[in-house]
């Protein structure tokens, strides 16, 4: 009655963990270096891929100027306005230099990203850190919250997924999934903000305050979230909760439910440690995958709230051509997506013990 | 002496939109105390979802349409597993009712410890920690693995391991009745020796009675006491295993035992054809396309299952003529 | 076990319920601007679709002119107001020598800065000496002193020029034009950078708070200001960059805005949901054209040309665009009305310059060699005539039928005319640049002052290679006969007899080439809500994100409901 040549597991831990800590260090610096070339190729696309958009800034500034004035200027003064901005935005190069330019000042220049035209003449850097936090606070938070949200009841919905409230809810959330985030958002606008008057429908904060750590600027903070916030979670979470249900329904049908039912384990302690834990590492995974996926729908819905994004930031640099900053808002929003992706893949391992152990 | 498990015309099928098709029908089973029965038959026969309806563990679509299965513990306490609610059937499991799924499928949570699989029941049933983590050592210890292995997460070890993780697991509340389902299969040939002798031991030790369910016919020599041959969702045949093995009534069986790979090597003629699928069990004997002896009324009538000697029963025209002279 | 799960559910529910309760009961003011009290507040609802720059008042800086605060229409104050009437403002009138080489400008005594400093000559003559410093950093208002001197006589400045010019004063008399600034914030600082922080300029309000999150510029009312006939009557003026059309339909049927400009297509809505809101029409003085790539043949033929021209039906195009009166056809391509100085009645009767006659056009076309031919034009090589019109659609129903009933004209008299519609930042990058065969445009001649604009943008000067821009006319038109008329009109005294002689010939030759025609002139509606102030009339200058919004201010009264 002897099992040696099974009792093997664990033997050579001592060994396994130097190796392993060598590897866990390579596949750190790998990842870094898929970290580094995203960047570098996202910002490289972005560079010319926005030079190619037909559109001069130049002459967009100056038609917004004339119509302004209505009046044509003379040549000369037009000629020496358009000469100076083109120097100060380093348009007077040819664009392989302005490209080599670019990199040099973003690098070597402590991320140097150029002037703006949007909010001219802040800094395209000063520009993207300042609308960051609205753009990553509700994005994050909503995305988050969705992913719990949408967890919780796509677990839920997958445990109990014969009944009938189940099923109303599937529908609810198969319909939602496929609303367009503009409508939802308008919807919570029309009804929630003016309709029926519940919360502020625009606007980060009511227009007569300034930040400050007061209750009344906080809380109208907090209340002008809301909207913006839920319109995001609406559509994210239906989608996080099918996810969710239907890994649970796959989970549900594994052989290690079958031997946790048999064990004659609580419903609850079944769904917990069996169903829930294990359907959550997919869903984990899902969220790293949406993150990237639904950075857009947000920059929608900051143009809806008027919200001082990078959304809004962006559509108004597009208005304008205004590549510094588009470059920098794309830049930005990879480097966001990316960070979060791997914050969400760092995170894998604590609830996969098989990723664990070969990472 | 009373049997300790009485099945009794248990039906269970697969459910679809617009109707129930029978996947075990009509099973009449007793088991003893103390013995080791084996329910044996080709795959898809219906074994497995015979011992899943005894377990309730059915999914859907499997649901169980009729039928008792009585389990007698202790002082003449019977409960109908198949009519309990799910909370006291709760109350029985693991205590009085363990089940062995196959250990090289999923049985075991890969996100969980050992440990914490073996535990999590037994701390639901009251006992403190401490007591909970002795009475899984010594289950290990039963099943000759090394108490360390508490720590490990189940992808850390090997198929045979992982079986005698969850034979230990199911043994470690001392179980009345234990129904150990295809629990050898896809295990090297040595392994599944090991395994099946702790299996026997674990039987002398605590006393426990088994169903072990398998399509080997081998496994159901080397441990059963008592066989139970399946056919297309139907016991055939029931008897001793020396019974079985020196005599085979039933021509299932004789082709089932004939299929056994001598120790000499040569190939015996097996069964011609395939075993029929739920939805296409022939009419009269399930077993008539296939059988060497079929004559008329096995393609028209059912055979009854009739006894045939002491606790042996076979359910096949041959041996009607015998009863039809006995009455 | 279904207890616990209902349990579960239940809970869930509660905890999202009680969240979103709590929230909504924290939310008890009415979103208007807080202790402004809205009877005494005049907000506009600014579109403001290019720049957002809300710290800087810069008045130098050509991306931070146009913006959303208002600061151009409350606080910055020219020389002269000229968009509908002329008033004196900041100067009380300009006079040249004899032959135009001299201009002395007589400034307004008096005056103050909205920090209470007084505004006086020194602050002119810093300022002009400042712009002309910094003329190479191609700041605004800084290349018209290139080589001009001047000296003060008391309230008098005389501007020696370097050549006869009778149009210096337009840079004192348009809607932005040279104004001074304080010495006392710009001496010593940098017209690129300096952000002119606290909003010091001669008008009568003062910087409260300007939000870039919110995008709300607050204003108050100075008691100082400098003249009282003129005080506005709104103690706060609020500017705000307003929500997207579909939600800011309700924040004016809640009579949250007070001016702004909408889209046509909800007007009507605004106007039964809320009884206050009016529309006010305004006629821009710049009347819609289309030009003509004169490289691009057959549009370098001048009968081509005028053959296109007659298939453009003006009336139908006002019919067209939804809102009586929102368009009207127009004759001269300047203003609302002919000057008859400037204009040759008999050459634009004789090429018929604002008729729409399909049948002239086509006997035109067979008349300059553009004959049918299985039901097409075809251009001199045999090749059938196929052409873009480019447009853009920003909500004037106008700026977008025109290319569509052109095209249809045009196809009955065998022509392929596509439209194709652009987005803003191309059309105004296209268009100067010449990429196109027709494009759609606004003309503006000199506002105000004589209409040189038209012909000036003629000049082969600006007939530059395609993809080059060009500040003219980007037609790419060239004719020796127009570059000697405008080199005669560029120093002529337009108020003379000999100019007004060479414009007539201008305007001849125009009519008779064709390198634009006109289209219509276009009535502008902005949205105007009287239920807290009055005052504004259709017809007034009320051109709001321009600095002639300054004077409107001075039209306010209270509504007093």
């Amino acid at each position: 009655m002897t099992a040696n040549s099974d009792a093997t597991a664990g033997n050579s831990a001592a060994d396994g963990q130097a190796a392993g800590r060598r590897e866990v260090f390579q596949y750190a610096l790998r990842r870094f270096g898929v970290y580094l070339f995203t960047l570098w190729a996202a910002i490289t696309v972005a560079f010319f891929i926005f030079r190619l958009v037909p559109g001069d800034p130049m002459n967009i500034l100056l038609g917004n100027l004339t119509r302004a004035e209505g009046r044509q200027r003379d040549a000369a003064a037009e000629e020496a306005i358009i000469a100076r901005y083109r120097q100060i935005f380093g348009m007077d190069e040819p664009l392989p230099l302005q490209y080599v330019n670019y990199l040099r000042k973003a690098v070597l220049g402590g991320l140097d990203l150029g002037p703006s035209f949007v909010e001219y003449p802040a800094q395209t850097k000063d520009l993207v850190f300042r609308r960051m936090p609205w753009t990553l606070g509700i994005f994050t938070t909503s995305v988050l919250l969705a992913w719990l949200v949408g967890t919780g009841l796509g677990a839920l919905i997958g445990w109990l997924q014969r009944s009938r409230l189940s099923q109303l809810a599937v529908v609810i959330s198969t319909l939602l999934q496929i609303t367009p985030v503009y409508l939802v958002a308008l919807g919570l606008i029309i009804y929630i903000g003016y309709t029926w008057r519940i919360l502020p429908a625009g606007g980060p904060y009511a227009r007569h305050l300034q930040p400050e750590w007061t209750w009344e600027f906080i809380s109208s903070l907090l209340t002008h979230a809301i909207l913006p916030m839920l319109s995001n979670m609406i559509v994210i979470g239906a989608g996080f909760t099918l996810g969710m249900r239907a890994l649970m329904i796959s989970v549900l049908g594994e052989d290690y439910l079958t031997f946790a039912r048999a064990k004659g384990l609580s419903p609850f302690t079944v769904l917990k440690d069996y169903a829930f834990r294990n359907a959550l590492i997919p869903q984990v995974t899902a969220l790293a995958i949406i993150v990237g996926a639904t950075l857009n729908g947000t920059f929608i819905i900051e143009v809806l709230f008027q919200l001082p994004g990078l959304g809004t930031l962006f559509v108004q640099a597009m208005g304008l051509r205004d590549f510094n900053t588009m470059q920098a808002v794309v830049l930005f929003s990879i480097f966001a997506v990316l960070t979060l992706t791997l914050i969400v893949d760092l995170a894998l391992p604590l609830l996969d013990p098989r990723i664990r152990r070969t990472a | 002496m009373p049997a300790l498990l009485e099945i009794c015309g248990l039906t269970a099928g697969l459910q679809s939109r617009r109707a129930i098709t029978p996947v075990v029908s009509n099973v009449d089973l007793d088991v003893q105390p103390g013995e080791i029965l084996g329910v044996v038959g080709e795959s898809g026969c219906g074994k497995s979802t015979l011992a899943a309806a005894i377990m309730r563990l059915l999914v859907t679509p499997q649901v169980l349409q009729s039928g008792s299965a009585t389990l007698r513990i202790d002082d003449d306490k019977a409960y109908d597993l198949l009519n309990l609610s799910e909370n006291d059937l709760r109350q029985l499991r693991w205590r009085h009712l363990s089940y062995i799924p196959q250990g090289s499928m999923n049985s075991l949570n890969p996100v969980l410890r050992v440990e914490r699989q073996m535990t999590d029941a037994l701390l639901q049933r009251g006992l403190s920690k401490k007591e909970a983590s002795d009475r899984a050592i010594a289950a290990l210890e039963l099943v000759s693995l090394e108490a360390r292995l508490l720590d490990s997460y189940p992808h850390e070890l090997s198929g045979g391991m992982r079986q005698r993780v969850i034979i230990a697991a199911a043994v470690s509340m001392h179980p009345t009745l234990i129904v150990a389902d295809e629990i050898t299969t896809a295990l090297d040939v040595v392994t599944q020796r090991q395994i099946l002798q702790e299996l026997a031991a674990i039987r002398d030790e605590l006393g426990a009675t088994i169903i072990i369910i398998t399509h080997d016919m081998g496994v159901v020599a080397q441990i059963a006491d008592r066989v139970a041959v399946m056919y297309a969702g139907e016991i055939v045949e029931v008897g001793s295993v020396s019974d079985i093995f020196q005599q085979p009534l039933h021509p299932y069986s004789q082709g089932l035992i004939a299929s056994i790979p001598r120790e000499s090597g040569q190939r015996v003629e097996g069964l011609p054809g395939e075993a029929p699928s739920p939805w296409n069990y022939p009419a009269g004997c399930r077993f008539h396309p296939r059988c060497p002896k079929v004559f008329g009324r096995c393609r028209e009538h059912a055979p009854a299952s009739q006894p045939q000697g002491p606790d042996r029963w076979v359910a096949c025209h041959l041996y009607d003529q015998e009863t039809a002279s006995d009455d | 076990m279904y207890l616990a799960k209902r349990g579960i559910v239940v809970f869930v529910l509660a905890l999202a319920l009680l969240s979103m309760l709590s929230l909504a009961l924290a939310q008890d003011e009415e979103l208007v601007f807080g202790d402004l009290p809205r009877s005494e507040t005049f907000i506009v609802a600014s579109q403001a679709p290019h720049n957002d720059v809300w710290d800087s008042f810069n008045y130098y800086q050509a991306p931070t002119y146009n913006n959303a605060t208002g600061y151009a229409n409350v606080i910055v104050e020219p020389a002269f107001i000229t968009s509908h009437d002329f008033h004196a403002w900041l100067a009380q009138g300009w006079a040249y020598n004899e032959d135009g080489t001299e201009m002395t400008l007589t400034i307004t005594e008096g005056a103050n800065w909205n920090d209470g400093m007084p505004l006086t000559m020194d602050d002119w003559l810093f300022t002009l000496q400042y712009n002309q410093e910094n003329a190479d950093k191609g700041i605004n208002w800084s290349s018209f002193l290139r080589d001009v001197t001047w000296s003060a006589e008391g309230s008098d400045i005389v501007f020696s020029l370097p050549e006869p010019n009778w149009r210096f004063h337009y840079n004192f008399t348009g809607i932005g034009t040279f104004t001074p600034v304080p010495r006392h914030v710009w001496e010593g600082q940098d017209p690129t950078t300096f952000k002119n922080p606290d909003a010091i300029h001669s008008g009568p309000y003062r910087l409260v708070s300007s939000n870039a999150d919110t995008r709300t510029t607050i204003w108050e009312r100075r008691d100082d200001y400098w003249d009282p006939d003129r005080m506005p009557a709104p103690k706060y003026m609020v500017w705000l960059k307003r929500p997207e059309a579909d939600v800011a339909v309700f924040e004016w049927e809640d009579g949250n805005f007070d001016l702004g400009r909408m889209p046509n297509s909800v007007m009507i809505r605004m106007m039964s949901a809320n009884p206050y809101i009016k529309p006010l029409v305004h006629q821009d003085p710049c009347p819609r054209g289309l030009i003509f790539n004169t490289t691009v043949p057959p549009l370098d033929d001048n009968l081509f040309r005028r053959a296109l021209g007659l298939l453009l039906n003006r009336q139908a195009v006002a019919n067209l665009a939804n809102v009586p009166g929102y368009v009207t056809p127009v004759l001269w391509p300047n203003l609302g009305s002919p000057d008859e100085n400037y204009y040759d009645a008999a050459a634009a009767e004789e090429f018929q310059v604002t008729a729409f006659d399909p049948d002239a056009a086509a006997a035109l076309l067979d008349e300059a060699g553009y004959p049918l031919v299985d039901g097409k034009r075809v251009d001199k090589d045999g090749e059938p005539i196929s052409l873009d019109a480019l447009y853009i659609d920003i909500g004037n129903p106008g700026w977008t039928v025109w290319a569509w009933l052109l095209s249809e004209q045009a196809q009955l008299v065998g022509i392929e005319i596509n439209p194709r519609l652009l987005d803003i930042p191309t059309f105004l990058t296209q268009g100067p640049n010449g990429e196109f065969d027709i494009i759609f445009r606004w003309f503006c001649g000199n506002l105000p002052g004589d209409p040189i604009a038209l012909f000036e943008g003629l000049h082969s000067d600006h007939a530059l290679p395609i993809g080059e821009r060009s500040g003219g006319v980007p037609g790419r038109y060239s004719s020796p006969e127009m570059d000697a008329l405008v080199d005669q009109l560029r120093i002529a005294n337009p108020a003379s007899e000999e100019a007004q002689e060479l414009f007539r010939q201008a305007y001849r030759l125009w009519a008779e080439e064709a390198p634009y025609v006109t289209l219509y002139g276009e009535n502008e509606g902005v949205v105007f809500n009287t239920e807290y102030w009055t005052g504004l009339a259709v017809g007034q200058a009320w051109v709001h994100w321009t600095p002639a919004a300054r004077q409107i201010i001075d039209f306010l009264e209270p509504a007093n409901r």
